[in-house]
């Protein structure tokens, strides 16, 4: 049933057509979020079968043709008021507590190895890795646009492809220091499990430890502008020998 | 009944004038009333004057202080017609108001559709990749990168159709 239901209802580092579950986790926060959701949706459903029952057996056992009068004085009920407000706060305990667990594990940044500046600006983002230098002796830095439609190779995903990935090695803790130019901008990438505004004149961290590799899609989460849309972002994770290469080149 | 704040005001009048010590104080009435004053109460009690109502009302409510297996079948009908039956806030929606809402209902949907339809017909035609052709490069293009390895495209005994979702550029 679960391997019909994946085969079914796809689930993509990409964004799918007609998606309506998460892309593939590739970070230990995203794995956490998506088992977060799921134990939610447990809840979920039984308040859903519950309230739906006593709905429909009121409305079926108390309709005008079958009680005529009107219970409309029974306005008050000690037991079943206990019931009523126990029952949904216990039910919340139960959903805050791992939530608030995730939530500040996930807040940790744990001694990273590298540091990556995610600049947002109307409408392209902006990479520093200042670990790093270039050949120039200068910190390695790119911008990073959407390729335009009519530029796209044969099968390269529309509105969310970039002339400039991010090359990240997996397994690896890598820092995220996220800011923006003008405008508030928001660096979300779901299969990593990160969404964080992005400030001018501010620096918001997220740690991102990703463990396989593959390339990531994301998009601006905050609206920026008239092409807030056209601002994709795409990480790229490649083993580490792969990526000091793509160091040594730059 | 009584919930309105006229007939609240009047029966209140009524109460007040029924305790000036001048009047003599109602209590439990012994008195049935009369038949004809209660005949056909559900024909009538929508067109009675407000005053009149308050005051059959509080008749009603003193008779109902005494013992109600006393009250004639008359009373007995007339306080529940007055307290619980179809008038005012209950009173039942004129004949055909469900094929009119239903109607009016269907009318709006419809109305959303022409317009939808219009700016639609104006609109421009899809980007060049919503064909089956660009998809399937698209599935090539994932898999080259790995994507999706847990439940997606490249994992194992994937056979979904990936991104493929159009009609072929030539159909």
């Amino acid at each position: 049933m679960g391997l019909l239901f994946n085969n079914l209802i796809m689930n993509f580092d990409a964004p799918s057509p007609w998606g309506i579950y998460f892309q593939d986790s590739a970070t230990p926060q995203m794995e956490g979020l998506v088992e977060l959701h799921d134990n939610i949706m447990y809840y979920l459903v039984v308040i859903l079968f519950g309230v739906g029952w006593i709905l429909l057996s009121i409305i079926r056992n108390y309709i005008s043709t079958k009680s005529p009068i009107s219970h409309k004085y029974l306005n008050h009920g000690t037991l079943i008021e206990l019931i009523w407000t126990i029952t949904p706060a216990v039910i919340l305990i139960l959903i805050a507590f791992p939530s608030f667990k995730l939530l500040y594990l996930m807040d940790e940044v744990s001694d990273p190895s590298m540091s990556v500046l995610a600049e947002g600006h109307q409408w392209y983002w902006s990479y520093q890795y200042p670990d790093f230098l270039d050949s120039n002796d200068e910190f390695i830095e790119f911008d990073s646009y959407i390729v335009p439609e009519s530029d796209l190779e044969e099968g390269a995903l529309r509105m969310l492809e970039v002339d400039n990935r991010v090359i990240l090695p997996e397994l690896t803790h890598v820092r995220f220091i996220i800011t923006a130019g003008d405008v508030i901008h928001s660096f979300a990438v779901p299969s990593l499990g990160v969404k964080c505004d992005a400030y001018p004149g501010r620096l918001n961290q997220v740690s991102v430890f990703i463990n396989r590799e593959g390339v990531f899609y994301g998009q601006c989460s905050e609206i920026c502008g008239i092409l807030h849309s056209s601002m994709p972002i795409v990480i790229e994770s490649v083993s580490l020998e792969k990526f000091l290469t793509w160091l040594e080149e730059q | 009944m009584l919930r309105t704040p006229t007939v609240s005001a009047l029966v209140r009048n009524v109460a007040v004038r029924a305790a000036k010590p001048t009047m003599a104080v109602r209590a439990a009435s012994t008195m049935p009333i009369s038949n004809p004053t209660l005949a056909n109460i559900e024909k009538r009690w929508e067109q009675m004057p407000m005053q009149e109502q308050a005051e059959l009302w509080m008749a009603l409510r003193d008779r109902m202080k005494g013992n109600w297996a006393d009250l004639t079948l008359q009373e007995k009908k007339a306080a529940y017609y007055i307290a619980f039956g179809p008038h005012g806030p209950r009173a039942l929606p004129p004949p055909g108001e469900q094929k009119k809402v239903l109607a009016y209902t269907v009318a709006g949907v419809f109305l959303s559709f022409v317009i939808f339809a219009t700016m639609r017909a104006f609109a421009k035609p899809p980007p060049a990749t919503m064909t089956k052709e660009w998809q399937e490069a698209t599935n090539e293009f994932l898999k080259a990168q790995k994507s999706d390895p847990l439940t997606g495209l490249t994992s194992e005994g994937y056979n979904g159709k990936g991104h493929v979702q159009s009609p072929s550029a030539s159909a």
